[in-house]
Formats: C-alpha cells, sequence, structure tokens
C-alpha cells in the first residue's frame, strides 16, 4: 500500500462521523446548560463548579485554628476528652489510654431520613473512579519501593484508607444536583479508640473542631454523653453535628448534616437517625498503630499529597511553567523511557555528560555527514571559518498573534554529549534530546519565556519549526550517516540500542546568543512526566 | 466560528452552546484518542467546556479558538491519566480490533481500538483536526521531530491492522 493511499483512508476514516455515546452527548448538553446558568447567575462571573462528592472528609471540613482555653469534659475509660474552648470556636481533645483494650465497634441506622439512601447500598460511578485512582497510587508506590511485597502493601495501602475513612455514610439523591453531585445529606460516622487515636495524631483533632459555633446542646441519646452543635465552616455554610461519646467502651459517634443550602434536613429529624443506631461493639480486641505503622501511612499520604497536587488544573500549566523538581543538572543521570515504551517505563538512563557553546566548528571535528541534509540546510548559513552567519527571526509575545521581525541575530553552536543507556530486556528505539527555552524564576521555577522566536524565511538551523524556544532539534547527530529524510521510512535522531546497551553520542544546537541563558534538554515525548536538563549557559 | 468565538465572549450564551456544538465531534475525537472509557472521556470534555467558559473572554485571538480549545482538553486527558483513571475495569477496554478485510466497514472507533495510543493523538490531530506538525509540535509541547516520528509510526501500524483487496498487508506491516 502506498503511502498516499495511506493518506487517503486515514483521512476518510479520521473525519467519520461518529456515533458519540449518549451518557457523553448527556454530559456536554448538561455541562452547556449548567454554563448558562451561570452566566445568568453570575453575569459572566463563573463560580467553579464542584465536580466530585467530598463527603468522605466531611468530618474535617472544619480547619485547624488557634485554641485559647481548655476544659476537661471527661477523663474515665478508654480516653479522656479535653474540650478547648476560644471565643466562638470549640474543639475536642481525645487522649486515647492505649493501656485500655481497643475494640471495633459498628453502627447501623435503623431510622433512615425519608428520601435518603445509603450511599454504599448504591452504585456510585465515583466509587469506580476512586478504585482507579486507589490502583494508580498503589502502582506509583510499588514503583518507588520496588523491593517492597505488593501483598504487604497494598494491605498497607487499604489500612491507610481505613484509617481515613469514617465508615458508615448516608446521602441523599434528592438533593443531587444536575451534575449527579451529592450537594447536600448526612453523614454517620464512627470512631472506634483506633480510630480516635489515629485521627487526633494525624489530624491533630480537627475532625472534632467547630469554627463560628453558634449554638451548642447538652443532652443525652442513648444514654450517652451527646452534644449537639451548630455552626459555620470557613466559608460560611452552616452545619450541626451530633457528637454521642463513650468513653467506657472507647467510641464516638458522629452525626454532620449541613454543608450547603440545599440540605433539608432537620434537626429532629437527625436526632430520630441517632436515637435509632444500633450499635455493635464487638469482643474482638484491636490493636493501636505502631510507630513503624504510622511511618508507612505518613509516606502513602506524602505519595496521596503528590499525586492530588499532579491532578490540579494544568490548564495554566504553560503559565506556571516547570517546577524545579523535574529539572536536573549536566552529570546527573535520570531514569527515563525509551522511546516506543509505555509512560513511566523507566526503561532507559540518560545522562547530559557536558555542554560546550561554541562560536566555530568544523567539518573535520564534526564530520558533514552526521548532520540533517548538511549541503540543503546548513553550508548557506555556515561562514567559511566555520562561525554562523547573522539571521533573522519572528519574535511573537505570549498570547498575542502580532510578530515583529528581529534581523542580524547571532548564534553559536551548542555541543551537548549525551550517555545513554537501555535498561530493558528488549533491543529499543531511542530518540535524541530536544532543546526548549525556559526562564529562571526567582522563585526557582523555570518559567516559559514571554515571546516566542519563529524561523523566518529559509532558516532552518533550529529545527524549522514555527516556535523555536519550545522545541530546538539538533542539527547534527554523531550517530546519523547521510541521514536523508524519505517520507514514511526515517526520522531524524531516532536509533535503536540493544538491551543492556549503553552509548554515548553528540549533538549539536544552534541558538540564539540570548537564549544560552535559558536553554533546556528534554527528550522526547508525549509522556506523562519527563526530566528537563538545566544546560544554561 | 471566529464570530461565534467573539459573540460567545460577549456572553452570547448561545453562541457558546453552538460553538462547543461545532466542535463536539472534534471534542470526542481527541478525548477519545488519550482516553478508553466513556466516563474519563465525558470528564475531560466537561471538565474542558467549564475551563473553555470561564477562560474564553481572556482568548486575544478568536481564530485560534480551536488549537486554545484542543490544549485545554489535552491537559484535562493528562490530568485523568496522571490521577490513573485510565486503569478502567477490564469490561470498559474495547477488546483489540483484529485486521480488517476489504469487506468491512472500518470506523474510526476501530482505529481507536488497533491503533496504539501513542499514535492516536497525533494522527487525531493531524487529519482530524488537520493541524499542521508544527502546530502539533506546539500543541504538545514537542518537538517537531518527535510529531513526525510519530506520524509515521502511526501509519505504519495503521498498514500493519488495515489491508485493501489485493493489496493485503499481513504482520509485516509493509508499506
Amino acid at each position: 500500500m502506498n503511502e498516499n493511499r495511506i493518506d487517503h483512508e486515514l483521512e476518510e476514516l479520521m473525519n467519520q462521523e461518529v456515533e458519540i455515546p449518549e451518557a457523553i452527548t448527556k454530559r456536554i448538553e448538561e455541562t452547556c446548560r449548567q454554563c448558562k446558568r451561570e452566566e445568568e447567575k453570575t453575569g459572566g462571573n463563573v463560580i467553579p463548579m464542584k465536580k466530585r462528592s467530598v463527603w468522605k472528609t466531611v468530618a474535617a471540613v472544619a480547619a485547624v485554628c488557634v485554641i485559647g482555653s481548655t476544659g476537661v469534659m471527661a477523663a474515665t475509660g478508654v480516653f479522656s476528652t479535653n474540650k478547648q474552648e476560644d471565643g466562638n470556636q470549640t474543639k475536642y481533645n481525645i487522649e486515647v489510654d492505649k493501656e485500655a483494650i481497643a475494640h471495633d465497634v459498628t453502627v447501623t441506622p435503623q431510622y433512615t431520613v425519608p428520601g435518603y439512601v445509603d450511599e454504599l447500598q448504591n452504585e456510585d460511578d465515583s466509587s469506580d473512579n476512586d478504585q482507579q485512582a486507589d490502583e494508580a497510587h498503589i502502582k506509583a508506590l510499588l514503583e518507588s519501593n520496588p523491593d517492597a511485597d505488593e501483598q504487604e502493601l497494598r494491605e498497607n495501602y487499604q489500612g491507610y484508607l481505613e484509617m481515613q475513612t469514617p465508615t458508615s455514610q448516608w446521602f441523599s439523591y434528592a438533593t443531587r444536583d444536575s451534575d449527579g453531585n451529592f450537594q447536600g445529606g448526612y453523614s454517620v460516622s464512627v470512631y472506634n479508640a483506633q480510630k480516635l487515636d489515629n485521627i487526633m495524631d494525624n489530624w491533630e483533632g480537627s475532625v472534632f473542631e467547630y469554627q463560628k459555633v453558634a449554638g451548642e446542646e447538652k443532652t443525652s441519646i442513648q444514654n450517652l454523653d451527646t452534644r449537639i452543635f451548630t455552626y459555620k465552616t470557613e466559608s460560611g455554610c452552616p452545619m450541626e453535628e451530633i457528637l454521642m461519646f463513650n468513653s467506657t467502651e472507647g467510641f464516638v459517634i458522629q452525626i454532620s448534616w449541613g454543608l450547603d443550602d440545599k440540605t433539608v434536613v432537620s434537626e429532629d429529624e437527625m436526632k430520630k437517625v441517632a436515637e435509632g443506631l444500633r450499635i455493635d461493639v464487638s469482643d474482638k480486641e484491636i490493636s493501636y498503630m505502631t510507630d513503624e505503622k504510622r511511618e508507612i501511612y505518613k509516606r502513602i499520604e506524602d505519595l496521596e499529597n503528590n499525586m492530588t497536587k499532579l491532578s490540579d488544573d494544568s490548564s495554566d500549566r504553560y503559565a506556571a511553567g516547570i517546577s524545579a523538581d523535574e529539572v536536573v543538572g549536566i552529570g546527573d543521570t535520570f531514569t527515563g523511557d525509551t522511546l516506543w515504551a509505555d509512560a513511566g517505563a523507566g526503561d532507559a538512563s540518560y545522562t547530559i555528560t557536558d555542554v560546550s557553546v561554541k562560536d566555530a566548528i568544523s567539518n573535520e571535528e564534526y564530520g558533514k555527514e552526521h548532520y540533517f541534509d548538511y549541503d540543503g540546510s546548513v553550508a548557506q548559513w555556515v561562514n567559511e571559518d566555520g562561525t554562523l552567519k547573522a539571521h533573522d527571526r519572528l519574535c511573537t509575545p505570549f498570547g498575542s498573534e502580532d510578530s515583529t521581525e528581529e534581523n542580524g541575530i547571532h548564534s553559536k553552536y551548542v555541543v551537548v554529549k549525551v550517555k545513554e543507556k537501555n535498561l530493558g530486556k528488549e533491543t529499543a528505539d531511542m530518540a535524541i534530546p530536544y532543546l526548549m527555552s525556559l526562564v529562571k524564576a526567582e522563585d526557582g521555577h523555570y518559567a516559559y519565556p514571554d515571546k516566542n522566536y519563529s524561523p523566518y524565511g529559509d532558516y532552518r538551523l533550529q529545527g524549522g519549526i514555527a516556535d523555536v524556544t519550545t522545541a530546538n532539534d539538533a542539527i547534527y547527530f554523531s550517530e546519523a550517516d547521510n541521514y536523508k529524510e524519505v517520507k514514511g521510512e526515517t526520522v531524524w535522531g531516532e536509533h535503536s540500542l540493544a538491551a543492556g546497551e549503553e552509548k554515548e553520542y553528540t549533538v549539536i544546537y544552534v541558538v540564539d546568543d540570548d537564549q544560552l541563558s535559558n536553554m533546556m534538554l528534554t527528550f522526547d515525548s508525549l509522556k506523562l512526566k519527563r526530566e528537563f536538563v538545566d544546560i544554561r549557559q | 466560528m471566529e464570530y461565534l468565538v467573539k459573540k460567545a465572549q460577549q456572553g452570547d450564551q448561545a453562541a457558546f452552546t453552538e460553538l462547543i456544538k461545532q466542535n463536539t465531534q472534534s471534542l470526542y475525537k481527541v478525548a477519545r484518542s488519550y482516553l478508553n472509557s466513556e466516563e474519563d472521556i465525558a470528564d475531560a470534555i466537561q471538565d474542558t467546556i467549564l475551563v473553555c467558559f470561564e477562560k474564553i473572554h481572556g482568548l486575544k485571538e478568536a481564530r485560534y479558538f480551536k488549537t486554545w480549545l484542543t490544549r485545554i482538553l489535552i491537559n484535562k486527558c493528562n490530568d485523568i491519566l496522571k490521577q490513573g483513571k485510565r486503569m478502567v475495569a477490564v469490561e470498559d477496554v474495547p477488546e483489540k480490533v483484529n485486521q480488517h478485510s476489504y469487506e468491512d466497514e472500518l470506523v474510526f472507533e476501530d482505529l481507536m481500538h488497533f491503533l496504539d495510543d501513542k499514535y492516536r493523538i497525533v494522527l487525531t490531530l493531524y487529519y482530524v483536526e488537520r493541524f499542521k506538525t508544527s502546530e502539533i509540535a506546539q500543541i504538545l509541547e514537542v518537538s517537531e521531530n518527535t510529531v513526525k516520528t510519530r506520524l509515521v509510526r502511526g501509519r505504519k501500524e495503521f498498514a500493519y491492522h488495515y489491508y485493501i483487496g489485493d493489496e493485503k498487508i499481513v504482520g509485516g506491516g509493509q508499506l
């Protein structure tokens, strides 16, 4: 099949009108309607819309705040409760006596507010996503701990999740918004002594912390010492919470509702829920967390935080630039992927061993046969002494389409030596790195430049693409041999490496004088994560 | 489309909706080229529309709307991939399609099945969005060589899986 035929077939196939799954079409339509409502509501000032329920951590909604006075409320049995009040802020610190035996405790509502259903008994598409995210996190943990026992790691991860998640939770489908998100409802959680110990240690008691307290009712439900708080979250959402303490058997029951103005359940209804709870204290003893376990969970938590950071909205990534964490230096060996490996395969290592900037280079040292089309693209821009002729370029401020021509731009050769190794078990294709321009900011991160430079006329020494600040390709590759681009067959810089083979090669770039201080090297690709090598001169 | 973009920038909701409607096929195809699960695709497109709605007022050149929109979508798809949501339940992942005979009617979805995801996005941007290789390089923030490499490989893989009448390609992927 010839190339044109393939082009034609691909063009036809790719441009077929596809039948978009109904669920996606509906989501698109609903999102447009949602935008319309926001437009009407805000007059164009868009309020960010929450996509997923956050009830998993509803108990930790209130932020940690400075607490002043203290007072002991109860100090018997498995734990003692220290209530701290400062103005209209109230917080409970619970100190667990680890000499006391901790038992598992479950609560089962015997009364459910009409119209409300147990989330755990209903399919919720976000739970699938949670599972997938959990799997990804487990995979990442395994990658960062190659010697770890997978089964043990999975158990630890499960333990970590259980430590984080209160037990029972109920939501109301009746108050789901048009996105299917839970916008109201109530949750019922129980904390046994082990959990109390964990959350006090990890969350510093913020689980039982209330700001802007408008009311506190002391009462007794099921013969348990009970407090009912009416308060507001930091963002001003009214909430209510019932806390039921049992220090003798070592558990606290927490019933929360509110969070937004769509919750319609009343305090009386919630009292009925509390009164109707079946509380089962297991005979089975559960152990408190060891320091070793705590350390493991801390590492998992760090990973979770990093991954959450990664998943933050990256639409402004370009403006944000590149974090210093993604940047290594000359001489640093880093693990990457071979050309066709799946992202994160880690089947190759790379080191930029040397970088030198030269005014001139000779064909004796760097043979013409290793250039990308020396006679056709390079020779006309090289003086007899090996220096580069001045060239013109177009300068375009970021975000603008108004380009200005800049003439007489001087440039230099940047000679880069690369060492690479195929860490995989099979021969693999490799790619040469390319250059980007990134400006090191005062805070250490690397920002994209506020101007882009483009080749002008028939100047092709910087890759020949529209924007050389994004990617400047090498003109010389020591492993290339009389390279000739044949459509559909060969690509500049691509080469293969046997399993375990290590290779050193030289690539040469042409860089404008004013960009020498912004040079960053990076390797192919459309990968999720890539390393940048700071070679600024 | 530029007219619609400008109207949408002025707060014309109907224009915005029409703009999205006109780009729905593209949005779906690009998202599909990254993601396998319907839920992920819907999430990516939804987030893209929301960002588009929020930031369209700041788009300086209406004629670059499509490039801008595509870039947002790709970022959203990458976000989802980073979250690991791509590891969808087995039943969500379509089985790979075997080589087709001429009689079979090959459709876009088949391409998504048998093309490796490394090539899908570049092929989609090239053939569906009709971006130049240099533009794709800019959108994806990779070198033009990388884009060309993916195009070459993508075409080869397509040829490998696809055969027509007597020009049958079996196994070797010869062009």
